[in-house]
């Protein structure tokens, strides 16, 4: 009779490493170990297939206003208690309906609906990790773009060989805390801060988020050691996303972020120098527009992720010349 | 005199709920619909179900 503890494989996407018996699956639950093998079981089996403006991920300096065809299958190494998503990302495999759609078959999909790009999303595209490298290989030979939308929480070999085939990626830095990872996401920071320098490192073009919490992450120190962060090390032109938090998941006893906070995280993260800084899930004022580094005027005006007026020229300010941080075509 | 006490306490509670709602309402609304959530957009069909060891089948080793 073989013996178990011989035929546990270690996953080593992400820094969880976790060893996982013949049978069983790690933490993401769709890694699993059959007969001794590793197993991404969720391969070619997308549980969610939408068209999305591209606006929703967030990217906003990346082709602002077109589609991106978005993919996602169950399963996440993460356990955030606020999930938007956690009916698929917190799912078992074998509990949700599912698509049937190799790699080779999504460029088609993604021109059949007038797609630019596809973005792997919702959950988190670094668990199904074979399955959005080989359709971001497939897309890419197709003038696709690849997008990933993602926490982040990822070893260097891995992060660096995604870099390659990917073009843009939306992260979210969940809190500069460490203590916040471990008790509202089950993760660590330190791992999500090295996994953007590789991808920086590697060209890949890079919008941030954070989520901002009631109580648990909206502290002006949590602000300004986040902004002094991606100033240092991604540069004052990365575009910054501060999104409303909602009461979902286990976290319904916290209320909706209020406005007044989300306008506070965006007065420090001006004030530490960061050029596009954005408010989402919140119909503010000027909360999505984009405005020139130089002159201050706007540039794109955007409403619920949608573009209502576009003035770029060739990628410049229409207004003084001045090129504007991101990829327009 | 019971009957009008409970019918106004009836009304009371429904006005509640609707400010209630007028208030909470677009919080709601707008959660379904808030950045990187998988609701509210354009789903390509419902997926057709796929049993585990159909997936098992079709997995591509990993390791």
């Amino acid at each position: 009779m073989a013996d178990p503890v011989q035929q546990a494989v270690r996953c080593e996407i992400c820094p969880k490493t976790c060893l996982i018996r013949p049978g069983q699956s790690g933490e993401c639950r769709i890694r699993v170990n059959v007969d001794g093998q590793l197993q991404s079981v969720t391969y070619g089996r997308p549980c969610a297939i939408h068209v999305d403006p591209i606006e929703k991920k967030p990217f906003f300096h990346y082709l602002p206003g077109t589609e991106a065809l978005s993919l996602a299958t169950v399963g996440c190494n993460l356990h955030c208690k606020n999930c938007q998503n956690w009916e698929i990302s917190q799912a078992n495999p074998e509990d949700m309906a599912a698509y049937s759609l190799s790699p080779s078959e999504i460029p088609a999909l993604a021109r059949k609906h007038d797609c630019l790009s596809v973005a792997y999303t919702y959950t988190e595209p670094i668990v199904f990790y074979e399955y959005t490298t080989d359709s971001s290989r497939v897309c890419k030979d197709a003038g696709l773009r690849n997008l990933i939308v993602t926490a982040g929480y990822i070893n260097p070999d891995p992060v660096r060989k995604l870099s390659r085939v990917i073009h843009a990626a939306t992260l979210d830095i969940k809190a500069m805390s460490d203590a916040f990872y471990r008790d509202v996401c089950g993760a660590s920071l330190a791992p999500v801060l090295r996994g953007i320098d590789i991808m920086l490192e590697e060209g890949v073009f890079l919008e941030l988020s954070n989520l901002v919490i009631p109580t648990l992450n909206d502290s002006d120190e949590n602000f300004r050691d986040l902004c002094r962060w991606v100033r240092e090390h991604a540069g004052a032109e990365t575009p910054l996303h501060f999104l409303r938090f909602f009461p979902l998941y286990r976290m319904t006893h916290l209320p909706p972020t209020p406005a007044d906070t989300l306008i506070r995280a965006r007065d420090i993260a001006k004030a530490e120098g960061l050029k596009h800084v954005y408010v989402g899930n919140l119909d503010l004022p000027d909360g999505e527009n984009t405005f020139c580094a130089s002159c201050g005027h706007v540039v794109i005006r955007r409403s619920r992720h949608v573009v209502t007026e576009n003035r770029l020229n060739h990628g410049a300010c229409p207004d003084c010349g001045r090129a504007l941080h991101g990829v327009w075509q | 005199m019971t009957a009008m006490r409970t019918r106004r306490c009836f009304l009371g509670q429904l006005s509640f709920l609707c400010a209630g709602l007028a208030v909470f309402g677009g919080d709601v609304c707008r959660a379904s619909n808030a950045v990187s959530s998988f609701r509210d957009t354009r789903p390509l069909g419902a997926p057709p179900w796929r049993s585990r060891d159909a997936m098992l089948c079709v997995g591509k080793w990993a390791g």
